[in-house]
């Protein structure tokens, strides 16, 4: 029977509606598969190219090829009926019928929450969703995003960094890692966690694929936080997937004069609520799964601003370093210069060996334009 | 009857003698060359014949046939005007005795004038090793002439002159040893000029702030580094390059011929001028040809990377060059020559030059500023980069940012240094590695060798440990790795230190670690 879901999976044209539709017409999705094409036609409501589409697919497709790819790619095929497809993802609307899984889904994943944004992050963005990914992670809550450059990689990492679990939703077969750049972190993320898609395998990252993907985010996530979205983004696409979801929206605030904050803004005044606290959000998201509070596994940070940088084990400069440099805002090596010359006796050559020992110890991190960020947490 | 004349030509920039014969014989009138001569010579035949005449004689109404020894080079160019036409009277007997111990160079004029020739330094320089004493040149020409010593400069304006110089009845006046030669101001030449003409001349102190790109500069002029700029679109790259020039210091008289020689060969001596004593600047547009960049052609000629030999070749834009214009550039920045090889010939032009490029960080100009967004994906960003290959990257020693500047103009002031004050250190630096290098056979850091690297690069345990660490955690490459080692070499020198230590290698580094992404993956 499942193996009839991922051979109407790989059909063009039909999606989960559709195989709803042929499922509920022939009694099952065998007979459906091998009714006469007269009866196929007669289905109402399909397009005659699907028709003649499935028509030709049926005698094409091959489920033991396709399994075998998916074999080969190391990836498992889960369908709607089987018991270890993700409960939230379920209670959609229109439930992809076939995820392939890279990694491994777990029940805790049940307390999961999206985290998506703009690929093109700025620094502050990306600490963001990297500090709200790690603390939700070190709680407990699966962190869901797309892989994408930017908000969604920062996300990833943040739960990966907590040791925490964290899935990602690609837009293509779970056989090519699109963008290429992510390879890494995907391989990190089947780690602890799992890489899933709902596209047969060697699908291509084709643009009308990530709308649907983004379906699949919010909908594995029973809790949603968009972290700079310019107007039109697919982030906002995955908020609005959100709510009609029934989950939560949260939107983080931002510079009102950069354009990645127009979306996130656009939300807070629409209604979504403003993300500056992780106890909230957390609060938010074992309500929806019907939990108290106190049964929160890991303990709780609140400490998303006014942090003093730890300067222990630094010497002189690198602590005045860490001391002149923001979580946040990026501050140029001039001003560095500026702000530790008169306490460097041999020059400049002393203020860039501290920054380099800064930056191979992780404390702090170099940004296009010559200039430096602290990394927090 | 024959006579025989000596004159000279240029191959790329070397210059090579020429024997002029003339034979005067009966027959139906004729005037043939041969001796591979190009269309400009066969074209000499009509202004040596006007010429002649209109200097007073008669032109012979006989069978003249001149040959062009060696006869198996291509010759070009019209300096052979004024040797075919003594060639011709002494052929006829206007000239008793030899014409033997005069180099003779310069074009006609059908007046009888001798107008400028190319190459007249590269053809001086042939005749002093060809063991030449005296030069008859053009009189716009004397200055480059002159400037090889060794050799009795005959200028000359006019056929009549020559001739007169030649039967020893005048001597006009004659330059031994380039005694009578004051040293000629260079101004005029293309691309020659200081960059700024105004009213101050340019200094470093002009550009306000960018300590980090300036001191990259400094590095630059002292050990011969390369250097890329990047910065948005007015921060001041094109400003930085410019002032590079008055970093470095005055070229020696070596250095001056060397470079005379190729701007002479290439015709781009404006006429009265002697020796080129700025180094060149030289900036070609983003548009430039392979053949451009680094010569060639039907007569070979030098290109850019020559043009800009003992100087300073800036490529504005470089993402926008042409990838194979810029593959075609690696050799020879590495060599420090080009070696072009042609059906007439190899030559080899000398190309060592200071590299600089600048470009801007991503196709909008505004990654990583501070006030402006950049509107460019990841993936426009990468296609950018691309434009440009890694080996070309990676052979250039020092990547500095050059960020936007939104201070205003009252903070840096006071702390910006002089051009005199960058300059002095710079000097020093140099003086340190004229001393190492003594019969190494290059001059500065930027030139040595693995070897050489490994002979003169001593550091301190904790400079040691501190690269092994940043290669690894940063993920550069051995080759970067090399490249660390020879600026940090520098930047030890800049500090007159013989060893080097880990605030040299840190700042080395700072140099070699741009950061392309905001997150990076």
């Amino acid at each position: 029977m499942w193996k009839y879901y991922v051979l109407f999976n790989m059909v063009e044209g039909i999606g989960p509606k559709r195989i709803e539709k042929l499922k509920v017409h022939f009694g099952s999705l065998e007979r459906a598969w091998e009714a006469p094409p007269e009866e196929i036609r007669a289905v109402a409501g399909l397009p005659d190219t699907v028709i003649e589409g499935l028509i030709r697919a049926r005698s094409r497709l091959r489920v033991d090829d396709e399994l075998e790819r998916a074999r080969r790619a190391g990836a498992r095929i889960i369908t709607v009926e089987h018991e270890a497809y993700p409960q939230n993802l379920r209670d959609i609307y229109d439930p992809p019928p076939v995820l392939y899984v890279k990694g491994d889904l777990a029940a805790a994943d049940r307390a999961a929450c999206a985290i998506v944004g703009t690929r093109r992050a700025s620094s502050y963005g990306c600490a963001v969703a990297s500090q709200f990914a790690y603390e939700l992670a070190a709680n407990g809550v699966t962190i869901v995003s797309g892989l994408a450059l930017g908000v969604d990689s920062a996300a990833h990492r943040g739960a990966l960094k907590a040791g925490g679990r964290t899935i990602a939703v690609l837009g293509s077969g779970v056989d090519c890692t699109y963008p290429p750049e992510n390879s890494r972190l995907c391989r990190e993320i089947i780690e602890s966690g799992a890489v899933l898609s709902e596209f047969p395998m060697g699908t291509a990252p084709l643009k009308g694929n990530f709308v649907a993907r983004n379906r699949v985010i919010s909908g594995l996530s029973v809790a949603c936080i968009v972290v700079e979205a310019p107007e039109r983004s697919g982030a906002l696409i995955t908020s609005y997937f959100a709510m009609e979801q029934g989950r939560p929206v949260f939107a983080v605030p931002g510079d009102i004069r950069r354009a990645q904050s127009r979306g996130t803004h656009a939300l807070i005044k629409d209604g979504a609520t403003l993300a500056n606290d992780v106890d909230e959000i957390l609060e938010t998201i074992y309500a929806q799964l019907g939990m108290p509070l106190m049964h929160m596994p890991g303990p709780l940070r609140h400490d998303m601003v006014g942090r003093d940088p730890a300067t222990a084990g630094h010497g002189p400069i690198e602590s005045l370093i860490l001391e002149v440099l923001d979580d946040f805002e990026p501050v140029s090596r001039d001003e560095i210069y500026e702000r530790a010359g008169p306490h460097a006796k041999s020059g400049n050559g002393e203020i860039e060996l501290a920054l380099l020992n800064l930056q191979m110890s992780g404390a702090i991190r170099p940004l296009p334009g010559g200039s430096f960020v602290r990394v927090g947490s | 009857m024959l006579s025989k004349v000596y004159s000279g030509s240029v191959l790329g920039i070397q210059g090579y003698i020429v024997e002029v014969e003339v034979d005067v014989s009966g027959g139906l009138p004729d005037f043939t060359i041969v001796g591979l001569p190009d269309a400009a010579i066969r074209e000499s035949r009509e202004r040596v014949r006007a010429a002649i005449r209109n200097a007073g004689w008669g032109f012979p109404a006989r069978r003249i046939t001149v040959n062009l020894a060696p006869a198996i080079i291509r010759k070009a160019g019209t300096g052979f005007d004024l040797a075919l036409a003594i060639g011709i009277l002494g052929a006829t007997g206007l000239i008793s005795g030899p014409v033997a111990g005069f180099l003779v160079v310069g074009e006609l004029a059908l007046d009888g004038t001798v107008k400028p020739a190319t190459g007249v330094l590269c053809i001086a320089l042939a005749a002093r090793e060809a063991g030449w004493k005296k030069i008859i040149v053009p009189r716009a020409n004397w200055q480059e002439a002159a400037a090889v010593d060794g050799l009795d400069v005959y200028p000359v304006k006019s056929l009549r002159e020559a001739f007169d110089v030649i039967r020893g009845g005048r001597a006009g006046h004659i330059i031994r040893d380039g005694m009578s030669c004051k040293a000629p101001s260079c101004g005029g030449f293309p691309g020659l000029e200081s960059p700024d003409t105004g009213e101050t001349p340019a200094d470093i102190s002009d550009v306000k702030g960018q300590v980090h790109a300036k001191r990259a500069l400094e590095i630059a002029a002292a050990g011969w580094h390369s250097v890329l700029l990047s910065g948005p679109p007015g921060s001041g790259k094109t400003m930085l390059a410019n002032r590079l020039a008055t970093l470095l210091p005055p070229m020696t008289k070596e250095e001056s011929i060397e470079v005379t020689a190729i701007y002479s060969a290439a015709g781009l001596l404006a006429d009265g001028h002697g020796l080129v004593e700025h180094r060149p600047f030289r900036s070609p547009h983003h548009t430039s040809s392979i053949q451009g960049m680094v010569g060639g052609g039907r007569l070979l000629r030098p290109g850019e990377i020559t043009l800009a030999h003992r100087g300073v070749l800036f490529l504005d834009e470089l993402p926008e060059f042409r990838r194979d214009v810029l593959e075609a550039l690696r050799q020879p920045l590495e060599s420090g020559r080009v070696i072009l090889s042609r059906a007439i010939g190899a030559v080899v032009f000398p190309a060592r030059v200071l590299l600089i490029c600048a470009r801007n960080p991503c196709p909008c100009g505004f990654l990583g500023d501070a006030r402006r967004e950049c509107r460019c994906s990841p993936r426009a960003i990468a296609a950018y980069d691309g434009r440009v290959s890694g080996p070309f990257l990676d052979r250039i020693d020092l990547h500095a940012e050059v960020p936007g500047q939104y201070n205003g103009e009252m903070t840096q002031d006071m702390a910006s240094e002089t051009s005199g004050k960058v300059f002095k250190r710079i000097m020093v630096a140099r003086a340190v590695q004229a001393e190492r290098f003594c019969g190494e056979g290059i001059s500065f850091n930027g030139e040595m060798s693995p070897s050489q690297v490994k002979k003169y690069c001593h550091m301190t345990d904790g400079a040691k440990s501190l690269i092994t660490r940043a290669l690894n955690s940063l993920g550069l490459s051995a080759r970067a790795g090399a490249r660390i080692l020879k600026v940090s070499r520098t930047i030890a020198d800049l500090a007159g230190r013989d060893v080097i230590a880990e605030e040299h290698v840190a700042e080395a580094i700072s140099y070699r670690n741009p950061q392309r992404q905001i997150y990076p993956p």
